[in-house]
């Protein structure tokens, strides 16, 4: 483990430590991102303030729409969508706001919402290899913008497959409009029980 | 992106009606609610997340009480205003034949027609509004472990 221990400079006869060295790709990290400034929806009107990359690609990655909407809004400008939805006369429901929050993200990164949550999700799920393959290419991601940061993942994804246009195809394909299976405790029983049976038919005799 | 953003659907052209979606979509049922045919129709996704979240209450005895809140705000919030004044109203008559078995009859009726709809519908935003799996995954109670 590095250890990184500020130089001690004596001024007047007291120890005083040197301003911290700004290191300019840390710097650019810490840079927000600039989102709209205003977001409407629904006839209400959001003011949207800077949000880190780093928070927005962790959204990306969890599949995490609320982030969006009405995660990024203003403080205060919450309530009035949530008394809406609580409102049970009022047609606003949580899957309008989803799919709102997902334009909202779809916009940001520049790519298809769908698109966008696979690629960070891989990415995430890989960081150290995707960082280090970043790093074999000369690549800094700290210093990337929300748009460039989902081309390099795709090129991550690209230069680790062999079949690129299998890959476009799960990448691109949206979920079955029928909606995602349920997890089921004898589905996975009976997967398990598959994956144990196929062991013990490679487990050498 | 520009400075404002608007995260509508895009408009339609005017003259085609657009298709109801989530649970707007999904038919009214009609009922019989002691001699009394109401249309009932699928409330929001919201009322729904109640009734899932009062299964995962703890203790059994608030569970049973966020359980019959969210059954009564369920058969209400299905039922148009008007409708849902008069059942409110036959609750409190004591000449009618109306009682809460009634209302827990129509509830097990109408809950049992439209999960399967609202569950996918749930499942591609990633909310889980399965009210039976909620009770089957409900998280067990673990007591202070016993000195020996």
């Amino acid at each position: 483990m590095v250890r990184r221990v500020a130089a001690k400079r004596s001024v007047g006869g007291a120890s005083v430590r040197p301003p911290p060295q700004r290191i300019s790709a840390r710097d650019d990290r810490d840079k927000p991102l600039v989102l709209p400034a205003i977001v409407r929806f629904a006839g209400l009107r959001f003011d949207y303030a800077t949000a880190s990359i780093d928070r927005l690609w962790s959204a990306y990655a969890g599949q995490d729409w609320t982030t969006f909407l009405p995660g990024l809004a203003a403080e205060g400008q919450q309530y009035e969508l949530l008394a809406r939805l609580a409102d049970l006369d009022d047609p606003l429901d949580i899957d309008d706001v989803a799919r709102a929050a997902r334009r909202i993200g779809s916009a940001l990164a520049g790519i298809d919402w769908w698109g966008a949550c696979r690629i960070a999700g891989v990415c995430e799920a890989n960081r150290f290899l995707f960082l280090a393959w970043a790093a074999l290419q000369g690549i800094n991601t700290e210093v990337m913008s929300l748009p460039h940061m989902f081309a390099t993942g795709y090129a991550y994804m690209v230069d680790a497959c062999e079949d690129v246009a299998a890959l476009d195809l799960q990448l691109w394909t949206p979920p079955p409009t029928a909606g995602i299976p349920r997890w089921e405790s004898a589905d996975e029983a009976r997967d398990f029980a598959t994956a144990l049976a196929t062991m013990g038919r490679a487990r050498p005799a | 992106m520009s400075t404002e953003f608007v995260a509508d659907p895009p408009a339609s052209d005017g003259e085609t009606l657009e298709p109801p979606t989530g649970v707007r979509a999904i038919p009214p049922i009609k009922e019989d609610l002691a001699g009394v045919v109401y249309t009932f129709h699928c409330p929001k996704l919201a009322v729904w997340a109640d009734l899932a979240n009062a299964e995962l209450k703890l203790n059994p005895g608030i569970r049973n009480m966020a359980r019959a809140a969210a059954m009564v705000q369920f058969v209400h919030a299905s039922l148009s205003l008007n409708d849902s004044e008069e059942v409110e109203m036959r609750k409190l008559d004591p000449n009618d034949p109306l009682d809460l078995p009634d209302i827990v009859r129509v509830f097990s009726k109408l809950t049992e027609r439209w999960q399967e709809p609202v569950d996918k519908i749930g499942r591609e935003i990633g909310m889980d509004v399965n009210v039976k799996m909620q009770a089957e995954t409900r998280p067990i109670k673990r007591g202070t472990p016993r000195r020996r």
